[in-house]
């Protein structure tokens, strides 16, 4: 895990070090801004792996002697075979899309579906 | 222990509600490679037009809709997605996880992106008022409400914000699931260089698609809200957007590139029968690039006068030093290897780099500022990009076909008509983009539909669209080798290519969880490793 998150540490050094200095080389704001924000999310990414320990613990994915045979066994949860949620969801996000630009009517349609979709989510995810 | 709920059958239903990684990452391929028919038939169109002076059989107006649904095709609906398409169906098989972390949000990605090209087709073909006719990069004012009422820029902003939050939640996924569900063993620096380069590709994704939606938003919000924003007109700044923009398009051309990047450099050492030269200095390079890339992407706003030129030239010059880095790493894993040239996947893979490379020295040109004054909006820059994209990522994809297949279908694609196909592909690509160089250097102006009836142009432009034609005739011979090789090609085996990394070492097509046994893995080959346990480093 330490691997990654020293990548993603790179990653915001290195924007937030680069947007810093096209500021003070040009003053210009768009650049900056979407340089720093990318940058700070990677940090906030270390941070999150920091607090799980990445740097202190090795999983066993890191570990170079692991075996597959010996190791397996830890549960990586469950995994849905098919699933009509995502597709709802859309559907429904693009009748949202479709009435700002055919009209409102279409709006009620979007939303129900959306809520639809979401609480179908939730209870799948629950089962 | 993982454990797999539901019940899965075989019908078209079963499809629509699959979250099965190998079917979500077969839709997208096919559903992407439909995408660049319907693009591909729009360049034709592009060219039939240009292939002699004056107007042939479209209005300019048309033109613009044919180009932008062209560019906006191929560059969000069929490069990309079919990266994402292979990293869905390749990285937990690679890194021998059963699935993706998140199965549900991976199937919401794919149908973002097919309901976000049903949109873009919209936008071009069935748009009151008038189809998006403004550019594949849709830059304001044109763009606003002023000088394109039309509902079509609403439909494109529409697809194009569909297809960015499917990139952005494919990214989260690969990023999740090489991060945390790798094998036992299975370290990062033992990583397959295809998931590597899926890593660097989804955090650009991640991270630069959205000020894609940002600038998207704020044009929504100028059109139908009446906002000012980018229109100069109302006190708005169009450079704004162009700046939202570009941070998303240029590390949008290296999350064009990188996947493939990967595909050629698992193809090549396995066809060489040698392993990668470099495999760490060749990561070390994906990751420059990844930083870089998002660093330069007022190169495109040169001639805008509001940016800093040497700051993003400086920059520019400097991330073609990790792309030549890999070329060392494909020509040092090539030399002295015993290499099999006569399959498809490795004559497609070097085609990539000999086209790849033209792009690579031209893009240097353009990214000097004073260069790009002269060369920009013209057909240099045409052809520049076409080499990168077309040349480079699209022979990587007709590679990663030819090499992949056999492992989704459990069928082998035919060597012989493959081989035609790339003879026809790449001499058609070279006849029609080469010319566009020369056309460039001589004054031609891009997005035209008609130029002067001049020797000087006539010529590359008549050579140009004979390409096209003859590339047509490399894409119908794939296609027939594809449709017929699904059903009755010979079997292939579960490894029929003396593969390295771990996908090879489960049946063709995989089984539900992928794995019934993993091997041990010791390198970054674990597949051949098995084969040849006499290589295994101690």
């Amino acid at each position: 895990m330490s691997t990654w998150a020293r990548y993603f540490g790179f990653y915001a050094a290195f924007t937030i070090g680069v947007g810093t200095f096209y500021y003070v080389l040009t003053g210009e704001d768009v650049g900056w801004i979407v340089l720093t924000v990318a940058g700070l999310a990677c940090a906030a990414t270390v941070a999150w792996a920091w607090r799980r320990g990445a740097f202190r613990e090795r999983r066993r994915d890191d570990d170079p002697d692991a075996d597959p045979g010996a190791d397996a066994g830890e549960e990586v949860g469950d995994f849905p075979v098919a699933s009509v949620w995502p597709l709802v969801l859309v559907g429904a996000s693009v009748a949202i899309g479709a009435a700002i630009v055919y009209g409102l009517i279409l709006l009620p349609l979007g939303v129900l579906l959306m809520g639809w979709a979401i609480l179908g989510l939730m209870r799948e995810s629950r089962d | 222990m993982s454990v797999f709920t539901g019940v899965r059958s075989t019908g078209p239903v079963s499809w629509l509600t699959t979250t099965d990684h190998k079917r979500i990452g077969i839709m997208y391929c096919v559903t992407a490679f439909a995408f660049f028919l319907i693009g591909g038939a729009l360049a034709g169109l592009i060219r039939t037009e240009l292939a002699r002076p004056d107007l042939q059989f479209m209005e300019p107006n048309t033109y613009n809709g044919v180009f932008t649904l062209h560019g906006t095709i191929m560059i969000f609906l069929f490069v990309a997605p079919f990266g994402a398409g292979l990293m869905n169906y390749l990285v937990p098989l690679q890194i021998g996880a059963p699935d993706m972390a998140f199965p549900r949000l991976n199937a919401t990605s794919y149908w973002f992106f097919a309901f976000g090209g049903v949109l873009v087709l919209f936008s071009g073909f069935a748009s009151q008022g008038g189809g998006a006719s403004m550019g594949w990069y849709a830059y304001p004012p044109l763009s606003g409400p002023r000088w394109s009422p039309g509902i079509g820029v609403d439909l494109w902003i529409f697809g194009v914000g569909f297809a960015a939050i499917s990139t952005m939640l494919t990214g989260i996924n690969v990023l999740t699931t090489a991060f945390l569900m790798r094998a036992p063993g299975m370290t990062m620096w033992r990583l397959p260089i295809f998931t590597w380069n899926a890593i660097v590709t989804s955090l650009l994704g991640v991270v630069a698609f959205p000020p894609l939606l940002v600038a998207a938003s704020l044009l929504l919000f100028e059109r139908r809200l009446d906002g000012l924003v980018f229109d100069p007109l109302g006190g708005g700044d169009p450079v704004i957007y162009q700046h939202l923009f570009w941070f998303l398009g240029h590390p949008e051309v290296y999350i064009m590139a990188l996947p493939f990047f990967g595909v050629v450099t698992e193809i090549i050492p396995v066809f060489s029968r040698k392993p990668l030269f470099g495999y760490v200095g060749f990561v070390l390079a994906t990751m420059t690039i990844g930083a870089y890339s998002v660093g330069v992407w007022a190169h495109h706003m040169y001639t805008t006068g509001a940016v800093n030129n040497p700051f993003f030239s400086a920059m520019s010059f400097v991330i073609a030093v990790p792309t030549g880095i890999k070329f060392f790493n494909w020509i040092g894993t090539m030399w002295g290897g015993r290499i099999r040239w006569s399959h498809p996947a490795m004559l497609f893979s070097v085609g990539f780099l000999l086209n790849f490379l033209v792009g690579g020295v031209t893009g240097v040109i353009v990214a000097s500022a004073p260069l790009d004054y002269h060369f920009n909006d013209s057909y240099f820059l045409v052809s520049h990009f076409h080499y990168t994209l077309m040349g480079g990522s699209v022979f990587a994809i007709f590679a990663a076909i030819y090499f992949w297949f056999p492992k989704m279908t459990g069928r082998l694609m035919r060597e012989r008509l493959g081989r035609w196909a790339f003879a026809f592909l790449f001499t058609g690509f070279n006849l029609t983009f080469w010319p566009q160089f020369v056309l460039g250097m001589r004054g031609m102006p891009r997005r035209v539909p008609d130029y002067p009836s001049d020797i000087d142009l006539e010529i590359p432009n008549l050579v140009s669209s004979f390409g096209v034609v003859i590339m047509s005739i490399g894409v119908l011979i794939f296609l027939w080798d594809w449709w017929t090789a699904r059903r009755s090609g010979t079997p292939a085996g579960p490894d029929p290519w003396d593969g390295r990394s771990l996908e090879w070492s489960t049946s063709s097509p995989p089984p539900e969880h992928n794995f019934t046994e993993l091997p041990r893995i010791r390198s970054v080959s674990p597949t051949l490793d098995t084969k040849h346990p006499e290589l295994v480093p101690p």
